[in-house]
């Protein structure tokens, strides 16, 4: 793309995503590269994950950032009178505009080929960062490593969140202490991104790192420190997102799953490793400085490139596992035959034939959320060989002086 | 004109000229022409309708507004149409925020302030009906040429709105009515509107006279020929 600075004239670009928090965030370095190219950018963001806009506030490259909600079916964004505006009326007084919906999760739809990159698959192939810097017609050669990499904002610079830390919580800042803090995150937005067995690692870690402290995610935040567990909560007034993105910023290792976490690790400067399923990790974290990642080994159908919820081999095998009269009502309910001639079919009410469908549905999806290979295949021991990597590359401070770790309160958190 | 575009106020009315005239007065700096569907109202109405309209079109009574609205907005001549009912109105630091609104909207939605009086007593159905959001103010044709809106030949029901260029305002639009005559009308149309129209007008009226107590309930039992029966159903 030309440099567009022309007679010190800058060109306006509104980027909208709507999205995860790891979807909002790797645009980052789209809007820097833009700003650099001569555009005021601003960011429209619609994320279920919470208020993600707020991270990115005070980032030097974008003019605005907000957040983007929906009403009646269009996403609208609120002005500075608290008029909700849909970004349609928005969008023309833009010199360019840059829909990133759908770019990555929607790659396989195969209508709508005219809008962005649908139906190209192109997210299976390229580095995520390096394919929407095509989008906006940046050339991602151009554009330096060190700048592919998510940043956040000034929001955490924030002394309530540091005051939170301290007066709250049993963990001190990032060099005021004299131990390391691990976080795990081992949960993920779909079930084959998630790793199944998260509550194996705390014992783990505390076995090799005795006096350490172990923080998990498992809706709450819950800190397991040497002299017991607590579950962290978050201040009214506090965005719960910020505050998780401080804890992560506190930790020496962060455990995570391929979600949205990660790429907070990365922009806040704190190692993680990340569990990559059924996405090459090339694809999303090629050019980050603090990232680990850990792939499936030897297994046969990996990448299989699914952003869905299941396993496909796995969801085949529950398919496979109904019985004939389940598959055939399941297919005459898919290819919209009566539900009256099903019945009669079996000779039983319809209602009986609906409750039939749905159970099966039901056994089908409990079915499918078998561990699949690829997750399997990833073990406790490649983890904690990476955790003894990087903790091991930490020097601390200070020499630990305080308590010794109690076993059963380790046991008591794997029990529930 | 709000912000260069000119306006068509258009009102389905049936009676009630003194509250036309309050409506207009309210929304008089930005309108252009007023266009005025009359349900059938009486003479004397009538007479004052016509003089408070740039376009008067008599029709029947059928009820509700709701059926005579796309009618009424198809005698538009302006840019933009305003489409408010007899009794609401707009408070002046309001129209001045609506004339501060500089993005080019097809389609703009309004809050309500519903409020009803019944002698010296007036409620807030804010409880009962929230910010109650509608559209009010839409330009004649989208883009492609379409009508913006179309209304529906029923009684309560959002219109088919053709265009994603819309804003929701925090704009307030004031809806204020007598309890008699938010009776009366209930009272009038109950067999002309459909069943499930009548019975979302029933709970209603229910949910208003709880609000202003029992005795006042009472009084208007006693008061309104018809009214304990049609409460009953």
């Amino acid at each position: 793309m030309a440099n567009i600075i022309e007679f010190g004239k800058r060109k306006s670009a509104l980027m909208l995503r709507a999205g995860g928090l790891g979807d909002c965030l790797i645009l980052t370095p789209v809007a820097k590269a833009l700003h650099e190219r001569g555009y005021n950018v601003d960011f429209f963001i619609g994320s279920p994950t919470g208020d993600v806009h707020e991270l990115m506030i005070g980032l030097p490259y974008l003019r605005t950032v907000k957040k983007m909600g929906r009403i009646r079916n269009l996403d609208c964004v609120e002005d500075e009178f608290e008029h909700k505006i849909s970004v349609e009326i928005l969008k023309k007084t833009y010199d360019e505009v840059f829909d990133f919906k759908y770019s990555i999760e929607d790659n396989y739809v195969p209508f709508h080929t005219n809008e962005g990159w649908r139906g190209s698959i192109n997210s299976n192939y390229q580095n995520w960062v390096d394919l929407s810097l095509s989008w906006c017609n940046i050339d991602p050669t151009k554009v330096k490593d060190e700048d592919k990499r998510p940043e956040i904002g000034t929001s955490l610079a924030d002394i309530k969140y540091k005051n939170w830390l301290c007066d709250d919580t049993p963990i001190q800042p990032k060099g005021e202490r004299d131990y390391k803090v691990i976080g795990i995150q081992l949960q993920a937005s779909s079930l084959v991104r998630t790793w199944y067995n998260a509550h194996l690692l705390p014992e783990l870690i505390h076995k090799q790192f005795p006096n350490d402290v172990v923080i998990v995610f498992s809706n709450n935040w819950i800190c397991i420190t040497p002299s017991g567990r607590i579950e962290l909560k978050f201040p009214e007034g506090l965005n719960p997102l910020l505050c998780s993105a401080y804890l992560i910023a506190q930790m020496d290792c962060f455990i995570s799953a391929d979600s949205g976490s990660s790429h907070i690790a990365e922009a806040v400067g704190t190692h993680s490793i990340d569990i990559y399923t059924t996405v090459p990790a090339w694809t999303r974290v090629k050019y980050y400085k603090y990232a680990h990642a850990l792939e499936p080994v030897d297994v046969a159908c990996h990448p299989c490139f699914t952003l869905d919820t299941f396993c496909p081999l796995e969801k085949k095998k529950a398919e496979d596992a109904v019985s004939d009269r389940e598959k055939d009502i399941i297919t005459a309910s898919q290819s919209g035959v009566p539900i009256q001639e099903v019945a009669r079919k079996y000779g039983v009410p319809p209602k009986a034939i609906q409750m039939e469908l749905e159970s099966t549905l039901q056994r089908q999806q409990a079915l499918a959320t078998s561990m699949p290979a690829c997750v399997k295949s990833i073990t406790d021991k490649h983890i904690m060989d990476k955790v003894s990597e990087i903790l091991g590359s930490i020097m601390v401070k200070k020499k630990l002086t305080h308590v010794i770790f109690n076993d059963a309160v380790l046991m008591g958190d794997r029990n529930e | 004109m709000i912000n260069g575009k000119s306006v068509s106020l258009c009102l389905v009315v049936y009676n009630g000229s003194e509250l036309v005239r309050r409506c207009k007065e309210s929304v008089k700096p930005i309108i252009d022409e007023t266009i005025i569907v009359d349900q059938g109202s009486d003479m004397e109405n009538e007479k004052v309708l016509k003089e408070l309209s740039d376009f008067h079109i008599k029709t029947t009574n059928k009820g509700n507004a709701d059926y005579d609205r796309q009618y009424c907005y198809s005698f538009a001549n302006k840019d933009l149409i305003l489409a408010l009912d007899a009794d609401e109105s707009f408070l002046p630091e309001d129209l001045v925020k609506l004339q501060n609104i500089k993005e080019d909207y097809d389609l703009m939605w309004f809050l309500f302030n519903n409020t009803i009086s019944y002698q010296e007593t007036t409620v807030n159905i804010k409880d009962l009906l929230g910010d109650d959001p509608h559209p009010r103010l839409w330009k004649v044709r989208n883009a492609k040429g379409q009508a913006i809106v179309n209304w529906k030949y029923e009684a309560h029901q959002f219109p088919d709105i053709n265009t994603d260029k819309q804003l929701f305002s925090n704009i307030y639009v004031q809806h204020h009515r007598l309890l008699e005559n938010v009776i009366a009308t209930h009272l009038r149309r109950g067999r002309n509107i459909d069943p499930r129209a009548q019975q979302l007008e029933k709970d209603f009226v229910r949910a208003v006279l709880e609000k202003f107590g029992s005795d006042i309930k009472k009084q208007l039992i006693m008061k309104i020929s018809g009214l304990a029966d049609y409460l009953k159903g």
